[in-house]
């Protein structure tokens, strides 16, 4: 069986589609795409995925409280860092203004790992590296014109090696 | 008997003492023997009967009496009586007379007492002394406003020693502004009275005043003007305060904290036009907390002051958001200090407030349009990558490719390159040519297009000598593979050989691949480089948008890795060498590591950018070094390449935003022009400065023979963290 992983990200049919090739001949993996946070927090209430990798600048989708935080941010995705917060509504619900309600078994604050998750975004190393390493998020890469086809399969196969039993933890 | 006569009798009637003023007699120790009515009146005395009195128990300073009676003694026998204003004790009153005394001598011609006369002179002696010592000025102009009386306040005002100074002048004279004067006058002529009247005057040493003067008209019977008289006050510090108050561009404000309001008890016609209103005297008394956009405004606002009082400190440059008389929003600067009373309580507060709406509207807009800019550029890194990777998809279409991988396609590799196929090309082509010539043969292809195929044959044979730059041979003969390809497949098939015509297409073909390998190869060079550009900028662009981030200590070694880790690909991608070497693997800088890597990488990217390939098989070669001098850290970026003239460095031309170098474009190199301003900015916000030099790498070149390689060294000096590894 394939293992599940959720991709959250705007551009990924478009921009970024070459990512998933590499993926899909892997035969390892059975990618799940979400295009904005409503999107993503849809399927991760939906499905237990063993890696989940998103994008910082990332549209609210249809949630009115994420739409409120983007609004307030001025309608601007760089300000608003809507992947950031939603990583810290999913790993540090205490430091959120989001209340992301009745959370399924996975995803309770006693169960959350932040092993499983990765991020792939624009901002450069010192935008967002502190915060992510706060989180315990170590599997990160910047979007460059450098970034190479087989970046996105390498960061779910880094995620896989450090969650699974005996696997390199940080 | 003539009436002048009777007169004269009848007044011989009259003793002294009928006289209308006062008359007396005393003895030399000043006992009265006599004296009249006026006398008793003035001393009090009983009106009849005997006199048992002295005058010197009259007098205010009895020690006077002998400094009185010294001088009769030598004023002797003459005949004119000595004049004093003697102050007298009356009743416990104060009184003055105007003496007049003349000695009664005996036969031996020893004083026997004094025969005198007094005139009550207490009121104008008060007046004139009240006039006199009046701490403001006192003045009399006449009928042309010349100075006919003034007193020494008047004088002192004006710079002058005494009042005779003045006395006679015209009052002109005194004003810098003649017209102020004649306004004046007439104003008096007509309303009879001014008051607070302020003029500008000039004293004696040149200095200018102000003075406020209060004067009524002197008329002449018939109502004419006379001249003037009246009072004048120096109001030089109040007056400029009142004009600074009245045209300083600012508001300016005091409030005082009474019963839980804040008190607006003084401001300026500024400050109420700031709210909308049409005089300060509309604000006075209102509560300043309505001021405020909001509450929470307020309560921040107070914070900040109460907070810098604590330390004694001024509130300075802080942004309010007000609310006008209308309910219209407005944003102002202020400047402002709390008020204590003597337990060092606040009471209130005094400042200054300007209005910055429109500046700080333009503010918000240039962060939006910092914020925009930087989404924009965002957006431009992911196309930046689709295209790269749609190019590294689409050349797979091209294989195989005969260039070395991710290594960029240098001018004389694509040369090279292009050569063997566009021989074999013409080869084919030219045996198609000779085959051609039959008459049946020709029938295959029109005539003109044959000439076409001919002519491409002679394009493809001298290609080297039609075009001299390298540069632009692969494009030419893509163009020529392109029109040979077209036309060969025109060709009619029957009557060549299916063999030939396969060769023809199969070699125009392949010189077209190689062709369309070099133009996507230098298309993907050119993204990559352009990537670390569009990110640069970003960076720069959002740099002051984003809250300062703090200094730390940082490794040396680390900064230089991570600018370095950031530029691999693109060394890479250039087959330049990075050679890093540091004096000392322990050397800690005090920065904020964002910047200085950000200046790291744009050095960097120059160095690798400017590099020039090298012969054979050697590579291009960038050497990074750090040392310690003098407490400072220097890290030396060297490259061997790209010339920059001498008057660019000499005239700082380098530095400036936007400069970029008459050489700089060598190779279609792209940039900004940012790269090398942004370093220094960072470089000098962290204490340190940039530097660079440019000289031709051998030696034996003239340093403007910019076709020979230069070695290109810039420095970027930063103060070493407590001079560690110094």
């Amino acid at each position: 069986m394939k293992t599940k992983f959720l991709w959250i990200e705007d551009n990924a049919n478009t921009n970024l589609s070459y990512l998933m090739m590499p993926i899909y001949n892997s035969g390892k993996y059975d990618p799940i795409i979400a295009l904005s946070v409503a999107d993503g927090l849809h399927r991760l209430w939906q499905t237990e995925f063993a890696a989940v990798v998103l994008d910082i600048r990332l549209p609210p989708g249809n949630d009115p409280q994420w739409t409120k935080l983007y609004n307030l941010s001025g309608h601007n995705r760089g300000a608003a860092q809507l992947g950031l917060a939603l990583l810290i509504a999913l790993l540090r619900p205490q430091e959120s203004e989001i209340d992301l309600g009745n959370r399924p078994a996975w995803l309770k604050p006693d169960k959350i790992k932040p092993e499983r998750f990765g991020v792939l975004s624009v901002e450069s190393e010192f935008e967002v590296t502190n915060k992510l390493e706060e989180l315990g998020i170590t599997v990160r890469h910047e979007k460059t014109a450098h970034t190479t086809p087989g970046t996105l399969l390498d960061m779910v196969n880094q995620i896989m090696q450090k969650t699974k039993p005996g696997g390199v933890l940080r | 008997m003539l009436q002048s006569e009777e007169v004269l009798q009848v007044a011989k009637n009259y003793t002294p003492f009928d006289l209308p003023v006062g008359v007396y007699v005393i003895t030399k120790d000043g006992r009265f023997v006599e004296c009249n009515r006026q006398v008793r009146e003035i001393l009090s005395l009983p009106p009849d009967g005997t006199l048992d009195a002295s005058i010197v128990n009259f007098y205010m300073d009895p020690s006077q009496r002998d400094a009185f009676y010294e001088q009769l003694a030598r004023h002797g026998s003459q005949s004119t009586p000595l004049k004093f204003v003697l102050p007298l004790k009356v009743n416990g009153r104060e009184k003055y007379v105007e003496d007049y005394s003349r000695p009664i001598f005996d036969d031996a011609g020893e004083v026997l007492g004094y025969i005198c006369c007094m005139v009550d002179v207490t009121d104008e002696y008060r007046a004139n002394r009240l006039f006199e010592s009046l701490p403001v000025g006192a003045y009399q102009l006449d009928a042309q406003d010349k100075s006919v009386h003034a007193n020494k306040a008047f004088a002192r005002i004006l710079g002058y020693r005494s009042p005779e100074e003045i006395e006679g002048r015209p009052v002109k004279d005194f004003y810098v502004h003649a017209h102020e004067a004649d306004a004046l006058r007439q104003l008096i002529d007509r309303t009879k009275v001014v008051e607070k009247y302020v003029s500008e005057l000039r004293k004696q040493d040149g200095e200018t005043i102000f003075v406020q003067v209060s004067a009524h008209k002197i008329e002449t019977p018939d109502g004419a003007y006379a001249g003037r008289e009246g009072t004048m006050m120096d109001v030089t510090q109040e007056e400029r305060y009142r004009r600074i108050m009245k045209d300083v561009p600012v508001g300016l404000y005091t409030i005082r904290q009474e019963n839980g309001q804040d008190r607006l008890v003084h401001c300026n016609d500024q400050y109420a036009a700031l709210f909308g209103y049409a005089s300060q005297k509309d604000m006075i008394g209102l509560d300043a907390k309505n001021l405020h956009a909001t509450t929470q405004d307020y309560l921040d606002f107070m914070a900040a002051l109460n907070d810098k009082a604590r330390h004694n400190q001024p509130l300075n440059g802080h942004l309010l958001k007000l609310t006008n008389k209308d309910g219209g929003g407005l944003v102002a600067e202020v400047n402002c200090r709390a008020l204590k009373d003597l337990k060092g309580q606040t009471i209130g507060r005094t400042g200054s407030l300007r209005d910055v709406t429109e500046e700080a509207a333009l503010r918000e807009k240039l962060k939006q349009l910092t914020y925009d800019f930087g989404n924009v550029l965002h957006d431009y890194t992911s196309t930046l990558l689709m295209v790269q990777l749609s190019i590294t998809s689409a050349l797979r279409a091209f294989h195989p490719d005969p260039f070395r991988p991710e290594v960029e396609v240098s001018v004389e590799e694509a040369a090279a390159m292009v050569a063997p196929p566009a021989a074999r090309l013409a080869a084919s082509l030219g045996q198609l040519l000779a085959l051609a010539k039959s008459e049946d043969r020709a029938m295959a292809l029109p005539a003109e297009r044959w000439l076409d195929l001919s002519d491409a044959l002679a394009k493809l044979e001298d290609y080297e000598q039609r075009i001299p730059t390298p540069d632009f041979r692969p494009i030419f003969l893509g163009e020529v593979a392109w029109e040979v390809q077209t036309l060969a497949d025109q060709i009619d098939r029957k009557r060549f050989s299916r063999e030939l015509l396969r060769q023809v297409h199969d070699d125009a073909q392949n010189l077209a691949r190689i062709v369309h390998l070099i133009s996507l190869r230098r298309t993907r060079d050119a993204v990559l480089e352009m990537d670390h550009q569009v990110r640069a900028l970003r960076e720069f662009v959002t740099a002051d948008v984003r809250r300062r981030e703090p200094r730390v200590v940082c490794k040396v070694a680390r900064l230089i890795s991570q600018a370095r880790m950031n530029l691999d690909e693109y060394a890479r991608s250039r087959g330049v060498l990075v050679r890093v070497k540091l004096d000392n693997p322990d050397y800690e800088i005090f920065v904020v590591p964002r910047e200085v890597v950000r200046a790291l990488a744009n050095l960097l990217h120059n160095a690798i950018k400017y590099s020039w390939s090298r012969p054979q098989d050697k590579s291009p070669w960038i050497n990074v070094r750090a040392s310690a001098v003098k407490g400072k850290l220097q890290l030396q970026f060297e490259n061997w390449g790209v010339p920059i003239p001498k008057d660019e460095i000499e005239g700082d031309l380098v530095f400036n935003m936007g400069f970029r170098g008459k050489l700089s474009g060598d190779r279609g190199r792209i940039g900004t022009g940012i790269g090398l301003t942004d370093a220094r900015q960072v470089a000098r916000w962290h204490g340190g400065d940039l530097t660079l030099q440019s000289h031709p790498a051998i030696a034996s070149r003239r340093d403007d023979d910019y076709k020979s390689p230069f070695l290109t060294t810039v420095t970027l000096t930063l103060p070493l963290h407590e001079g560690k590894g110094d």
